[in-house]
């Protein structure tokens, strides 16, 4: 799905991205992890198409530099950590602007679609209601339900895989609505679609992702199947503290229990 | 920081939200473009002279009947107000579209092309055909006649944004906040410029200039219309293909790329078309303000920020907003008539600190 070699980012003069080499494969779940401003967001946003790069950065085997807008939004979803509005749009006209990408234009069924979306979020009758005077945490799920509308299906109807970036999808949620996040994202992997998604919470992601990125200075560190990613001496290295991992039951999935310093 | 503290503060109370707006948003259009006829109508009928709507029809009727009292209603009516009417229309209404565009370009509700220097630029090109017009073009300025002034006003709405447009833009990107203090820096400079050029005018050119700034929609005919929708008509004819995009880009330039908008397609074209429509309605009627503000806030009030909605319905409010007030002109002080300029002045001024004051928390970040 994504192929990248020698991927370099510079913003003002500073190198935040440092000759990436990743590949991310459709049905999975690539989780990408580190410490702050160790270039997460950075990588997916240049994934997503919107920062200069060099070195080889392909989406389904084309330079990603060389699609269209237009292109790119019928291939991928992104979604932002955070949204600012400008206006007082409603829940409904919000998820309705993912329908009208990729010059799919307008569709009969919109309303049927959006009310779709919104139920899959947790959403049900949000609708009318005014984004704007929504919590942090219903206005992240209502950005997910625009971006469900934008690419609904994980695999296309000629076979081709879809991808959903998201930026901490989870990060203003509460537990009942992070599972809830996670496992659609989850099941767009299953289906057959690839899903990046940066991520804090090294349990939720040890316990949704198949693949873990390991970031730190703008470099990959580590990256391979999560279990094997999330071990003690590896976060312990990219993060720079005492952190002990754990396998619960009963399917032996990493837990990851900070230790005090000393 | 939580995204809960990010959230944007302003705006809160329109009834756009909730079914209300929604339901009231296909009714809108077809009832402004009623109150458009109507406003369009009653406005043709009103003014120093007592020509009555029957006598409006009698004139299209009579058209090149030869009755002494009848002809004069007719030209009354037909060469001198129906074309100021019209004007008065077009004009609020490419204000008003240009506003919201602005508004959708720059994710403010107080943008405004005032604000962005796009009508300084028109104004100092339009001082320029007023006071330099001879001495530049020497007898081309006679030929190009009515189109002299609103081409002059484009052209200088136009190089002022390809100016803001140089400086704001760095990597293929435009950044809002140096683009809207540009426009300051380039009010002043335009400023300047303008009172160097009253300074080298004389008595007449003066007198055209100052009558001009004030804002008037009293010196129009039909050549005069026919040359600013020349202009004019392409700069509003653009505004519809917008929609979408401006709705995009209202969750940010990112999210909307991710969606699939060419952005800076969206730009260049945003802004070509307000240039086009603020300058001749700049060229026009000189300093008409606020219409751009008020007219789409109304709208976004009534039916929400749907551009696809917001645009027709803003330029239909806008024209007939300026039609009503020019009517207010003609009338208030009859026979003498008042620079419209002054009364959409103190009716937008007081409006626009309203919007102010409801969006001081989000200014003040």
């Amino acid at each position: 799905m994504i192929e990248a070699q020698g991927l370099t980012v510079s913003l003002a003069g500073r190198t935040v991205l440092q000759s990436i080499d990743l590949s991310i494969s459709a049905g999975r779940l690539t989780a990408i992890a580190g410490p702050n401003g160790s270039g997460k967001s950075t990588l997916l946003k240049t994934l997503a198409g919107e920062l200069r790069h060099t070195g080889r950065l392909d989406l389904m085997g084309e330079p990603l530099s060389r699609c269209q807008p237009e292109t790119l939004a019928a291939l991928r979803g992104v979604l932002p950590q955070s949204s600012e509005v400008a206006f007082p749009f409603t829940v409904a006209d919000i998820v309705g602007l993912g329908l009208e990408t990729g010059g799919a234009g307008y569709r009969s069924d919109a309303a049927a679609r959006i009310g779709a979306a919104l139920d899959r979020v947790g959403l049900s009758g949000f609708g009318p209601r005014n984004y704007l005077e929504l919590s942090g945490g219903e206005q992240q799920r209502t950005q997910f339900a625009r971006v469900l509308c934008q690419i609904p299906k994980a695999v296309a109807e000629d076979g081709t895989p879809r991808l959903l970036l998201l930026d901490e999808p989870v990060a203003s949620l509460d537990i009942r609505h992070q599972l809830e996040i996670m496992s659609i994202a989850r099941n767009f992997a299953e289906e057959g679609g690839a899903v990046v998604a940066v991520m804090h919470d090294l349990n939720l992601t040890a316990l949704f992702a198949d693949e873990l990125l390991l970031m730190r200075d703008g470099r990959l560190v580590v990256s391979g199947p999560t279990a094997a990613v999330v071990t003690d001496a590896i976060l312990e290295k990219v993060y720079g503290c005492r952190l002990r991992v754990n396998a619960v039951p009963p399917a032996g999935v990493p837990f990851v229990l900070a230790q005090c310093a000393g | 920081m939580t995204l809960a503290n990010d959230r944007v503060g302003f705006d809160r109370e329109p009834a756009a939200q909730g079914n209300a707006g929604a339901r009231l948003a296909p009714l809108v259009l077809p009832l402004l473009l009623g109150i458009s006829i109507v406003s369009v109508a009653f406005s043709v009928t009103v003014g120093a002279s007592d020509a009555s709507l029957l006598s409006l029809l009698k004139a299209f009727a009579g058209y090149g009947m030869e009755a002494t009292a009848l002809d004069r209603d007719r030209i009354v009516l037909l060469e001198l107000r129906l074309p100021r009417v019209l004007m008065g229309f077009l004009v609020g209404a490419s204000l008003a579209v240009s506003g919201a565009v602005m508004q959708g370009l720059f994710r403010n509700p107080l943008a405004d092309p005032g604000l962005t220097g796009v009508s300084s630029g028109a104004s100092l090109g339009a001082v320029v055909a007023i006071i330099l017009g001879d001495r530049l073009l020497g007898t081309l300025a006679p030929a190009l006649g009515s189109l002299l002034l609103p081409l002059a006003a484009f052209f200088g709405g136009l190089a002022s944004t390809w100016l803001l447009y140089r400086v704001a833009t760095e990597g293929g990107r435009t950044s809002v906040a140096i683009l809207l203090l540009s426009g300051i820096a380039l009010a002043a400079v335009t400023g300047a410029v303008t009172g160097f050029l009253i300074f080298l005018a004389d008595d007449r050119q003066l007198r055209d200039l100052t009558f001009w700034s004030m804002g008037s929609l009293a010196a129009t005919s039909w050549p005069k219309l026919a040359a600013a929708l020349l202009i004019m008509l392409p700069g509003l004819a653009v505004a519809p293909f917008l929609a979408r995009g401006l709705n995009a880009l209202a969750l940010g330039e990112s999210a909307a790329f991710h969606m699939g908008i060419r952005l800076q397609r969206l730009k260049i074209t945003a802004i070509a078309s307000v240039a086009a429509a603020t300058g001749a309605a700049v060229a026009l009627s000189g300093g008409i303000g606020f219409v751009g503000i008020v007219a789409p806030h109304l709208i976004r009030m009534a039916i929400g920020p749907d551009h696809r909605q917001l645009l027709p319905a803003a330029g239909l409010l806008g024209g007939a907003l300026l039609v009503l007030a020019d009517s207010a002109a003609r009338t208030l002080a009859a026979p003498a008539e008042l620079p419209i300029g002054i009364l959409t002045a103190a009716a937008g001024g007081p409006f626009f600190l309203w919007i102010l004051l409801k969006n001081r928390a989000r200014l003040a970040v």
